[in-house]
């Protein structure tokens, strides 16, 4: 573990990335602190690949500055970022052996054998792979070989770390497995990562801060726990959480949301016909009809195992809340749904951004 | 299959074998046959309509001046060095042209060479040509004009214009070739045919490699990037091991055109550098050629016939294990 290796930042500068008329990144601005654990979040499409890439340097932006540390790497070709890159199916050299295949950055710089052959035993000790040296990628299992993609990447001690969904080719028990494995070698290494996902777990669990990326667009930028609590908008509001925050449609006057006759005292205040109201689904009750803030009838019952998810319809929409696992209300019946007032987000429904 | 379809399946199976072998057997037979036997009424089967004798086989590998063993070796050499050239070029002609995209636009490109062609074509002063250079200036000013934006060579523009010089029939390059060969004092060199059978195949080969290595660049090559290699050491490591059963196939292919090819060799070479094919045509039927032929010469031919077949055969044994190992799920 290398105790003095500085710790780089990366800077996007005003990034844009354009393949062909198809907008991709749009004014992309991001500062990754030295040594952070950065999640480049969002769906398809959204670009955040687009932008580990331009990082990497297998892409050029179409406009926009990309810096590491002090250089700025925007014309610089992938071998001289000084980065290390974990793809999502893992890009293993099929015709070499497990110790080949982590030793290759080292045999390309020209390391003495001896220098090389320990440095890949250490590596793979570092990912329990010492005995599979031998072996080559089609006779290993899936977790194997993302082991041995990230003793690859950590063989050359980079600066920037770079993981392109690396852990979506496993299976769900590997996953949370492997999870806390790149959680704890991160912050050994103390290497800045910059980690794509479109898996909002993985983003809540591993990062620093999260970026949340629609449509090439950065969302918002923050930790986990300001995401979830605090999103900046309705897409970050209802990406996070699951399940999804809820949505009442309604229009905001002074200080009161007003919806299908209810009126909820609003956490934000201002003029707005078109708004929405969002609360999530452990921030809502199941109450008797006259307790209830909003009045509907329960739509279905789903009992997930220790709480149960009631939906219920009210006048347009539709509210999750999370009961008790032993609550009994069958479909059809008229319950109230409470709400916790320090929980109440509301947005703007034509822009979709918070009004605070 | 119901019994009836199957016999007649089989025995379709076997009259169309025979069609196709049956020539190559009478070729192995004929080699084997003494000199009167081949004059004779057909014999189709050894020791019932002939006794088979192997004077011919003894003739074409010992006699002195004409040795099969000298033109095997020349055609083996100049055959699998000129497919190990051409496939290298090929497959980095290949990479070349699918992975380096180029931004300089068209006019920027044309314009220059255009002006350098012009100059024999107003030193010649000749009104044909320089109407027609002059027409075509005028296009280019036009597409500089409307200012074309995009990569000077596009992938299939340049693969295009490589499959047109294959197209070229190759009898129009052989005098051109012969001069050459005189001038340089490289006639019935190996060196020179190696060269030539390079240069014709080229285009082939990159034909065949381009659904195999063209396709954009894959992760491996990512990962190879990102991890500090060269281009070159990408494409000799990572890229060729990956694919080697197409290339493999391509280099077969390859060494088959230039094994079985003719017309260069009976052109460019005469004694030292001479290959199978013109050798057995021209120098073991000379006999044949001429009026009252030789008997013994359809004995030798067919000799030489069963050598210069063996590739083939021997290719197409590896082809078959290399494909049942596909089959097979080896990756």
């Amino acid at each position: 573990m290398p105790a003095g290796s500085p710790k780089v930042p990366v800077k996007f500068d005003k990034v844009q990335k354009y393949f062909g008329p198809v907008k991709v990144l749009e004014q992309f601005d991001l500062d990754v602190a030295p040594g952070e654990f950065l999640v480049l979040l969002g769906a398809s499409g959204s670009g955040k690949t687009t932008a580990l890439r331009i990082l990497s340097g297998l892409e050029t932006a179409t406009a926009g500055r990309v810096v590491i540390g002090e250089r700025d790497v925007t014309n610089i070709l992938p071998k001289y970022r000084d980065v290390s890159m974990v793809f999502q199916s893992y890009a293993l050299y099929p015709h070499k052996t497990v110790a080949e295949n982590i030793g290759f950055p080292l045999k390309v710089r020209r390391v003495a054998k001896a220098e090389m052959d320990s440095a890949i035993r250490e590596a793979a000790a570092q990912v329990q792979l010492g005995e599979l040296l031998d072996r080559y990628p089609r006779e290993l299992s899936g977790g194997q070989r993302q082991r041995v993609a990230l003793a690859r990447a950590i063989i050359r001690r980079p600066s920037v770390f770079l993981m392109d969904e690396p852990l979506s080719n496993l299976d769900a028990k590997l996953r949370g497995y492997m999870r806390a494995e790149l959680k704890h070698m991160q912050q050994a290494f103390g290497i800045t990562t910059i980690y794509v996902t479109h898996d909002q777990i993985e983003a809540m669990t591993l990062a620093h801060r999260v970026a949340i990326l629609d449509k090439g667009v950065l969302q918002q930028l923050a930790t986990p726990a300001e995401i979830y609590n605090d999103p900046a908008n309705l897409f970050v509001a209802q990406f996070i959480g699951s399940p999804p925050m809820n949505i009442v449609r309604g229009s905001l006057e002074g200080r009161h949301f007003l919806t299908n006759g209810a009126r909820i005292d609003s956490p934000a205040g201002g003029q707005m016909d078109k708004a929405i109201l969002g609360v999530r689904p452990e921030d809502c009750a199941v109450v008797a009809p006259e307790d209830g803030v909003l009045k509907g009838v329960i739509y279905t019952t789903e009992l997930i195992g220790d709480h149960t998810l009631v939906t219920v319809e009210i006048g347009d929409d539709k509210l999750t809340v999370k009961a008790p696992k032993d609550i009994n209300g069958n479909q059809g019946d008229t319950v109230g749904v409470a709400l916790r007032r320090e929980h109440l987000y509301v947005f703007d429904a034509t822009t979709g951004q918070r009004i605070r | 299959m119901r019994p009836l379809a199957q016999a007649v399946t089989y025995a379709l199976l076997v009259v169309w074998s025979m069609v196709c072998l049956l020539p190559v057997y009478w070729v192995a037979i004929t080699s084997i046959k003494g000199i009167e036997d081949i004059d004779r009424p057909p014999g189709y089967l050894p020791f019932v309509d002939f006794m088979p004798s192997l004077h011919a086989w003894r003739f074409i590998l010992f006699e002195h001046n004409e040795n099969l063993v000298s033109r095997f070796v020349n055609s083996a050499l100049i055959g699998s060095i000129a497919t190990t050239l051409t496939v290298v070029v090929s497959g980095m002609a290949v990479y070349g042209i699918t992975r380096f995209h180029s931004t300089m636009r068209w006019s920027s490109l044309v314009g220059p060479l255009f002006l350098l062609g012009l100059v024999p074509v107003v030193v010649s002063a000749s009104g044909a040509i320089s109407l027609a250079a002059l027409l075509a200036l005028a296009g280019f000013a036009v597409a500089f004009v409307l200012r074309r934006r995009g990569p000077v060579i596009s992938v299939s523009g340049a693969t295009s214009m490589m499959l047109a010089i294959r197209v070229l029939p190759p009898v129009v390059l052989v005098l051109p070739l012969y001069v050459l060969a005189q001038a340089t004092g490289m006639r019935d060199t190996l060196v020179f045919m190696i060269l030539v059978y390079t240069a014709i195949n080229i285009p082939v080969a990159t034909w065949l490699l381009l659904p195999v290595l063209g396709s954009e660049a894959t992760e491996q090559e990512e990962a190879a990037q990102l991890d500090g290699a060269s281009h070159l050491r990408i494409f000799f490591t990572i890229l060729l091991p990956m694919v080697r059963a197409s290339v493999v196939a391509t280099g077969m292919i390859v060494f088959l055109l230039c094994w079985n090819e003719y017309l260069f060799a009976a052109y460019l070479t005469a004694d030292s550098a001479l290959t199978l094919p013109p050798w057995a045509v021209g120098q073991l039927s000379m006999k044949e050629a001429q009026v009252g032929g030789g008997a013994e010469e359809w004995a030798h031919l067919s000799a030489a016939t069963i050598v210069m077949m063996l590739p083939a055969l021997v290719f197409a044994a590896f082809a078959l294990k290399a494909l049942s190992r596909t089959v097979s799920g080896r990756s």
